[in-house]
């Protein structure tokens, strides 16, 4: 079953984090008993699950990631079954050490320079990848910043790294490695 | 409920495409009705569910200080998670209150900060009861 909830009046970000923070304890805390559960019981452990996070630097940011669920999720909980999947414009508000646990990002153009070095933390060749998104950059023009979800089909530059990607570099819409 | 894309076209909800694999959640269930949106359930959070870590991540939007988000870790081991939010919102004011915040090394001006952002219309220590908790309950 797939669950949509309406926030009615209640639209600001306050209602948002407060909400989004009360069901993640909650699957945390599941999630936790039944893969202890699976491990005492030799049984199945629980369906890997993917919680995904807009403006998630209100969630991860250094200030808050060491005491919040999220900050906790990103840490530890892939033994649990559980990862997080974070979307945010400003990567540079989120917390190093939770940056540097992300397995796999994907990004678009972005002209800030510390965004650029924030979602660069904890990847080799760092500066090999900064130079392929410095030429990103000067191919689509500042005008596709920040492109994601509006941009043409045929602009729309982004690069792919990380743990679980064999060779990073710029990627197609597919997601799959420019020829 | 019907939405429009980015062209003005109208777009299905998920629930016309698949009514029954989606079930419709509501905070606001006046809102909902409002709109003629069909609701499954109806959610009610209460001060109950409220832990001291959502205030954290809520110190800059509620623009609490530092002090104020200590003392929710303070008051809820003193009332317990579930009863320090409720119980400071009904704290009078009277000099057995005042006594106890100093006890608990919390600043007055600091208590008046966390109060006042934490339940905006609650101006006064002389407030009426918060409402009943948060429940989960079918439309």
């Amino acid at each position: 079953m797939n669950v949509v909830l309406e926030f009615g009046r209640y639209t600001d970000i306050t209602a948002y984090i407060l909400v989004a923070n009360l069901l993640t304890r909650r699957i945390y805390n599941q999630y936790r008993e039944r893969t202890e559960k699976a491990l005492g019981e030799n049984g199945a452990p629980p369906r890997p699950l993917v919680i995904t996070i807009e403006e998630a630097h209100k969630f991860l940011n250094p200030e808050v990631a060491a005491q919040t669920i999220f900050g906790i999720i990103a840490r530890e909980m892939r033994k649990y079954n559980v990862t997080l999947l974070v979307i945010d414009q400003r990567p540079s508000g989120i917390d190093e050490e939770v940056m540097s646990q992300i397995g796999t990002k994907i990004t678009c153009l972005l002209d800030n320079e510390k965004d650029i070095d924030s979602v660069l933390t904890g990847v080799s060749g760092k500066n090999e990848l900064k130079s392929v998104w410095l030429s990103l950059n000067l191919a689509a023009g500042p005008h596709f910043w920040p492109c994601c979800s509006h941009a043409s089909s045929r602009q729309d530059p982004r690069i792919r790294f990380g743990r679980f990607v064999s060779r990073p570099g710029a990627a197609n819409r597919s997601g799959k490695p420019e020829s | 409920m019907e939405g429009r894309n980015e062209k003005g076209h109208n777009v299905k909800a998920l629930k016309q495409l698949f009514p029954d694999k989606v079930a419709v959640f509501t905070l606001d269930e006046e809102s909902s009705r409002r709109r003629k949106v069909s609701t499954d359930y109806v959610v009610r959070l209460g001060y109950d569910e409220i832990e001291p870590e959502d205030v954290v991540l809520l110190r800059q939007t509620l623009n609490l200080t530092e002090a104020a988000v200590e003392a929710t870790y303070q008051l809820a081991r003193r009332f317990g998670d579930r009863k320090w939010i409720q119980t400071i919102l009904n704290l009078e004011d009277s000099d057995a209150s005042r006594e106890l915040l100093e006890k608990m090394n919390i600043h007055e001006a600091t208590y008046r900060n966390l109060r006042r952002d934490l339940k905006p219309s609650a101006a006064c220590l002389s407030c009426p009861p918060p409402p009943p908790i948060i429940r989960l309950s079918a439309s």
